[in-house]
């Protein structure tokens, strides 16, 4: 019989690897990443390969708009929420949320060991997503003045916090996941918190651009210099404040679903 | 037949989900529509001008969260069975497949019609109400202003229905309830956004295909206007969007094991 | 050792658990009984901190449990076999567990053994039957090998080898000095697994002791006696005061008299008796008796 000691806690790095294993071993962790490196590299080869430039705009020709596309990184966004969502709405709609509070009572320890596990997923997600993108495109692109790699500074920065986009979504969706519960509000939320709302609301009729400055996706575009020439621009933010709205994303996320998950009847 | 309707009824608004979400589409569509009418729109030049009363009702982007909503519903009514184990009782109750699912079809197809006419009609006539400027001294009763807003009616009344039928054939095909709202979300939200009628002929053949740029077609104000396709083939690209989605949930119901 | 203290819970107007004060000892079995809806499932839930009290405590050997960093070690719990996801294997769930308390992956290999589940631990557990995942929720208890031990509806599912295996477990694990809770509704079983009772209705305390004294309570005794002159004999229980059914096939149960006054009285009228028992059910009788007031959830009755 075990006789644990007065206040013995598990090991921080056992909660990690307990979530690790829990997220490896699902198989819809490989088909979401999949798919979405997929989706990337589809997007990336199609934008590249249709892109026209006229031999006038030689000069304000920005290759970074290929391979990281808006609308193809929203998407990206989106689907991290999604996998963000699923790993704690996915826990308390199965019912194993009972068995993983009982196990550690230390309900603020599960989520941060979860979210670190998310976020790390998340990050190779990014990373081979970015990566991939950024050949795809270079190829699709060879002959149209690319110069895209990895050695250029601006690309690499490009790279680097696209790479970082999934993290963020993810910490999002797990936000949301434990605000709402049901896995098919959750994911229904994320998309219209993340993609569709700001959509609406920086659409032309509605001009409420203001709005969707503060979304990460304008973060990321103002700080990756990935924003598209289009006469409905929303405003970016400048670049300090991108940061600031990146981290804000990032603490307010993490804050909200310990405490939801803390406060709330298992 | 008319049992096996009012078995559905019951069970579509016996989730509180179902209430809800229709509100919040009904709300969204009226709010955006006296919203819209209000501020006017955003004019080249960069100020806000006024904005033609049909065009404020049936902005494509203001329409996409109701239809995103009703294609949830549609949705949820296969999934949601699925992942409760709710369809092994129903299949025991009642073994023909098919009736099930026409059942299933009819009551979804006529609430969501209902609540189209509720937020067509309504987002109009607030839009007019609302209207600034001097788009307030049009009134809608010459014909061909009323013909144009009678056919974005109808034109309304059929999308929500045809969003909500997609989500029951996604939601047959995956059965898993969060891949289902997000394939559903990603369809009916997303698509449109990504592929949008641009020069691209490939593109745009595509994305006049999709049932949000159809349905702007008809509406023949919001996305779409001046598009290569005529009223005609709009129409029948929503019809057969609905046919193909009754068909798949159809034949995917009735031959998979449950 | 498990205590509550005055434990109340309320949901919006319903009062789930009512001032419940009880205490469970170690190096014994005790069951944890009472009709549906009386409030067995949201006590264990408050006990294992997984809601939180509207007043009151409970506490396990002396804390309350949400204070605790890793639970396993203390406490092995199956509430809902359930609570398991469909797309993990059996061996993936246990090991994610134990891992989060720091448990070798050994010992998981160890009780899904113990449970008999080696076979099948590599397989989805979407596919399991509800026996199976029954067992793997009992694994996940064993894994931290803890002092204290709650199970609610443990043997559903199971078949008669596995009812008699979880039984065996049970007084294993009480008799080695550990806490054992056992909530169930089979009265059949729980006679023959528990040494002490604690029987809850409408949220309430209605009993807290041994299993015996307990059933003594039920007022109506009965006794089984097989014969072949069940007329007379039937007359003859009757005018010594008892209570006589007949199920027609010449057994008759007897009500108010005892095994050692039957056999006398049919003695005495030289009738011949092949089995004179007292009835087991006993302990059903009482329970159904007591918690008659607080039923909440009756079939057969018109409203």
């Amino acid at each position: 019989m075990s006789t644990p000691t007065k206040g013995s806690r598990a090991r921080f790095s056992d909660l990690v690897a307990a979530e690790w294993i829990k997220v490896r071993s699902l198989r819809s962790t490989y088909g979401l990443m999949v798919f979405g490196i997929a989706f990337a590299a589809v997007a990336a080869w199609w934008l590249g390969h249709h892109v026209k430039v006229a031999p006038g705009a030689a000069s304000g020709f920005n290759p970074l708009i290929y391979p990281y596309n808006q609308d193809t990184w929203s998407f990206i966004t989106v689907l991290a929420a999604t996998f963000g969502a699923l790993a704690i709405s996915g826990e308390y709609s199965s019912g194993l949320i009972r068995a993983t509070f009982i196990a550690v009572p230390a309900r603020h320890r599960v989520i941060l060991a979860k979210s670190l596990v998310v976020a790390t997923v998340m990050a190779v997600f990014g990373a081979l997503s970015s990566v991939v993108s950024m050949y795809v495109a270079g190829a699709a692109l060879s002959g149209q003045l690319s110069g895209l790699s990895l050695s250029r500074g601006d690309v690499l920065r490009a790279a680097a916090l696209s790479a970082a986009l999934p993290v963020i979504g993810a910490l999002v969706g797990m936000a949301i996941g434990a605000l709402i519960r049901h896995p098919v509000g959750a994911v229904s939320t994320a998309w219209g918190v993340l993609v569709l709302l700001p959509n609406l609301l920086g659409s032309g009729t509605i001009g409420l651009g203001k709005a969707v400055e503060a979304m990460p996706i304008s973060a990321w575009m103002a700080l990756a210099d990935t924003s598209q020439p289009s006469p409905h621009s929303n405003p970016l933010p400048t670049t300090v404040f991108a940061w600031f709205l990146l981290a804000s994303w990032l603490l307010l996320s993490l804050a909200t679903t310990s405490a939801t998950v803390v406060r709330r009847d298992a | 037949m008319t049992d096996l309707c009012g078995a559905e009824w019951i069970k579509l608004w016996s989730l509180r989900s179902t209430p809800i979400g229709l509100g919040l589409a009904v709300a969204l569509a009226l709010y955006l529509a006296g919203s819209n009418s209000m501020h006017g729109t955003l004019l080249r030049s960069g100020s806000m001008g006024p904005i033609d009363p049909i065009r404020a009702a049936f902005d494509g982007p203001s329409w996409v969260l109701p239809m995103i909503g009703t294609g949830m519903i549609g949705a949820q009514s296969m999934v949601g069975e699925y992942a409760s184990g709710l369809i092994r009782t129903t299949l025991i109750a009642v073994p023909g497949r098919r009736r099930v699912v026409a059942a299933k079809v009819l009551v979804i197809a006529a609430v969501m019609a209902a609540t189209a006419l509720l937020a067509a009609v309504g987002g109009l006539a607030l839009a007019v109400a609302t209207a600034n400027g001097d788009s307030r001294g049009r009134s809608l009763t010459d014909s061909a202003s009323a013909s144009a807003s009678l056919h974005a009616i109808e034109a309304s009344v059929l999308l929500l229905p045809v969003c909500a039928l997609i989500g029951m054939a996604v939601g047959t095909l995956l059965r898993h309830a969060a891949a289902t709202g997000f394939t559903v979300c990603a369809l009916l939200g997303f698509g449109p956004l990504l592929l949008r009628p641009d020069g691209n002929r490939w593109a745009t053949d595509v994305a006049n295909v999709m049932p949000y740029y159809a349905w702007g077609r008809l509406t023949s104000a919001g996305p779409g206007a001046g598009s290569t396709v005529t009223a005609g083939v709009a129409w029948c690209i929503l019809a057969a969007w609905a046919a193909l989605s009754i068909v798949i949930t159809t034949v995917v119901l009735n031959r998979r094991d449950v | 050792m498990i205590e509550t203290r005055q434990l109340t819970k309320r949901f919006g107007g319903v009062t789930a658990v009512d001032d419940l004060t009880f205490t469970v000892l170690p190096g014994r079995v005790t069951g944890f009984l009472g009709p549906n809806g009386a409030g067995k499932s949201t006590t264990l839930r408050m006990v294992l901190g997984l809601n939180a009290p509207t007043s009151g405590t409970a506490t396990i050997d002396g804390r309350p449990f949400r204070l605790e960093g890793a639970g396993l070690r203390r406490v092995g719990a199956l509430l809902d076999a359930g609570d398991v996801h469909r797309g993990r294997s059996a061996q993936a769930h246990l090991a994610a567990l134990a891992r989060s308390n720091g448990i070798g992956r050994g010992r998981v290999a160890e009780v899904l053994g113990e449970v008999g589940l080696s076979d099948v631990a590599r397989r989805r557990v979407g596919g399991f039957s509800l026996g199976m995942r029954q067992r793997l929720g009992i694994a996940a208890a064993l894994l931290g090998d803890p002092p204290v031990l709650i199970f609610d509806e443990p043997i559903n599912g199971l078949d008669p080898e596995g009812i008699r295996w979880a039984r065996e477990l049970f007084r294993r694990l009480a008799a080695d000095g550990r806490t054992v809770f056992v909530s169930s509704h089979l009265m059949s079983e729980v006679e023959h697994t528990v040494d002490h009772l604690i029987v809850i209705g409408g949220g309430r305390l209605i009993a807290d002791e041994p299993l015996g004294s307990f059933a003594a309570r039920a007022t109506r005794h009965s006794v089984k006696v097989r014969t072949d002159d069940p007329r007379r004999l039937s007359a003859a229980l009757t005018e010594a005061g008892g209570e006589v059914t007949t199920d027609g096939t010449g057994s008759l149960s007897v009500i108010g008299l005892n095994t050692s006054r039957v056999g006398e009285i049919a003695f005495a009228n030289r009738i011949m008796v092949y089995e004179v028992a007292a009835e087991s059910g006993a302990l059903e009788a009482a329970f159904m008796e007591l918690t008659a007031a607080s039923v909440e959830f009756r079939a057969g009755q018109a409203q």
